[in-house]
């Protein structure tokens, strides 16, 4: 890059005459300068690629404050990784739902509260995670940091056991492959098939993904 | 003495000019649209399976590699079409985890297989060069960098391993393609 440059001083053996303005001390500044652009080159460069996927989430959804309940359904560890802008890091997220389809009359499909999401990884260790009332899980590193490739499976008292057929490779975020509508690049969102989804009561906001 | 450094730079700069316009005419001929490189390649009856074939090297690496987080992403190099990750595009409704392989996606998945290093495949092919010369080899053994990490050991008990060495040494008579390898390596723990 052009502004990580240095300007190099004119040469003890140069014959060439020298602009009286271009001295030692300007020289100096200058190169002062540069060297404070090409550390902010290093330190506060962004990536632009990972800005596009955060902006491409959008804003917070109304009246879903930022904490354990918002945005279900998204890809969380876009933001919840080392490269932010969340402060917290995430080994494993994502959101469990009730139905795999959503009815016309829904607005979108309903979160699963208490549903369990049960993690083998690659040295053959094991997590069992529990959703919130919006169906959200997320396990930090510092409590389980699988070895990749893993295989999960989702379960709920009285609707049975989902097994994912493949495994996972890397990817920490169940909707970064899990995304609506089903298409040929995903097999829709993540769920556990319950007769009557139960909307906790004392949950704090509705467990209606909408807008996903 | 200032005017001849002046000149001698001045002469620097046509000289970098003209390489510059040499450089350009020569990349600037006329493709040749009929011009086709020949590759050979490991057998694709073996690539597919079925019969003695076992499943094939495809199921094996459709499972192992081909998850949506991985191989199974578009823009991928070594992109690969699976049941139950990414599908080819199509009219028929075929979405992920629904329906099966169509011939279509096999023939692209051994495209993409056969394709990664093509000139490198036709040595390998050819038994002038041993198996793990093949990007295809050295990305899962860890001999080169790959964002999956390490996932195949060189060794003969690793069913993997034994599966691809197998299917690209059996054209020059290097090993026997091992199906049985390729069946094992494709089930998930």
């Amino acid at each position: 890059m052009r502004s990580c440059g240095l300007v190099r001083p004119a040469s003890r053996a140069s014959t060439e005459p020298r602009s009286p303005r271009v001295g030692r001390g300007f020289t100096r500044w200058v190169n002062v300068a540069l060297v404070s652009s090409g550390v902010s080159c290093v330190f506060f460069q962004s990536d632009p690629v990972h800005d596009s996927e955060v902006q491409a989430l959008g804003p917070e959804r109304p009246g879903i404050p930022k904490g354990p309940y918002h945005r279900a359904g998204q890809p969380c560890t876009v933001c919840h990784s080392s490269a932010g802008p969340a402060h917290t890091i995430f080994a494993l997220a994502g959101t469990v739902f009730s139905s795999a389809s959503v009815p016309a009359s829904q607005a979108g499909p309903i979160g699963v509260d208490g549903a369990s999401v049960g993690v083998v990884d690659d040295q053959g260790a094991r997590y069992l995670s529990q959703t919130n009332c919006v169906g959200n899980f997320f396990v930090t590193p510092d409590v389980f940091n699988p070895a990749f490739p893993i295989l999960v499976n989702v379960s709920k008292q009285g609707a049975g056991v989902v097994n994912m057929i493949s495994h996972i490779s890397r990817d920490a975020s169940c909707a970064s492959c899990h995304s609506d509508p089903p298409s040929t690049s995903s097999p829709g969102h993540v769920y556990v098939p319950t007769q009557a989804p139960t909307v906790n009561p004392d949950c704090p906001v509705s467990p209606v993904a909408t807008g996903m | 003495m200032v005017r001849l450094r002046s000149s001698k730079s001045t002469t620097r700069c046509v000289c970098a000019a003209g390489a510059v316009s040499l450089a350009t005419l020569s990349c600037s001929g006329t493709p040749n649209a009929s011009s086709t490189v020949t590759i050979l390649e490991p057998a694709y009856a073996e690539f597919v399976g079925g019969g003695s074939n076992g499943s094939g090297v495809h199921t094996f690496l459709e499972n192992q590699c081909g998850t949506l987080d991985c191989h199974g992403q578009v823009g991928r190099p070594l992109r690969l079409y699976s049941v139950d990750g990414l599908r080819e595009p199509n009219e028929a409704g075929l979405i992920s985890g629904a329906g099966a392989l169509t011939p279509s996606e096999l023939y692209a998945n051994f495209l993409s297989v056969v394709g990664l290093t093509p000139e490198e495949l036709n040595r390998v092919v050819e038994g002038l060069d041993p198996p793990t010369q093949l990007l295809l080899l050295q990305k899962p053994l860890g001999l080169v960098s790959h964002k999956g990490g390490v996932r195949i050991l060189q060794s003969n008990l690793d069913p993997m391993y034994m599966c691809l060495t197998t299917w690209l040494e059996a054209p020059s008579g290097e090993a026997a393609f091992n199906a049985a390898a390729c069946t094992q390596a494709a089930e998930l723990p």
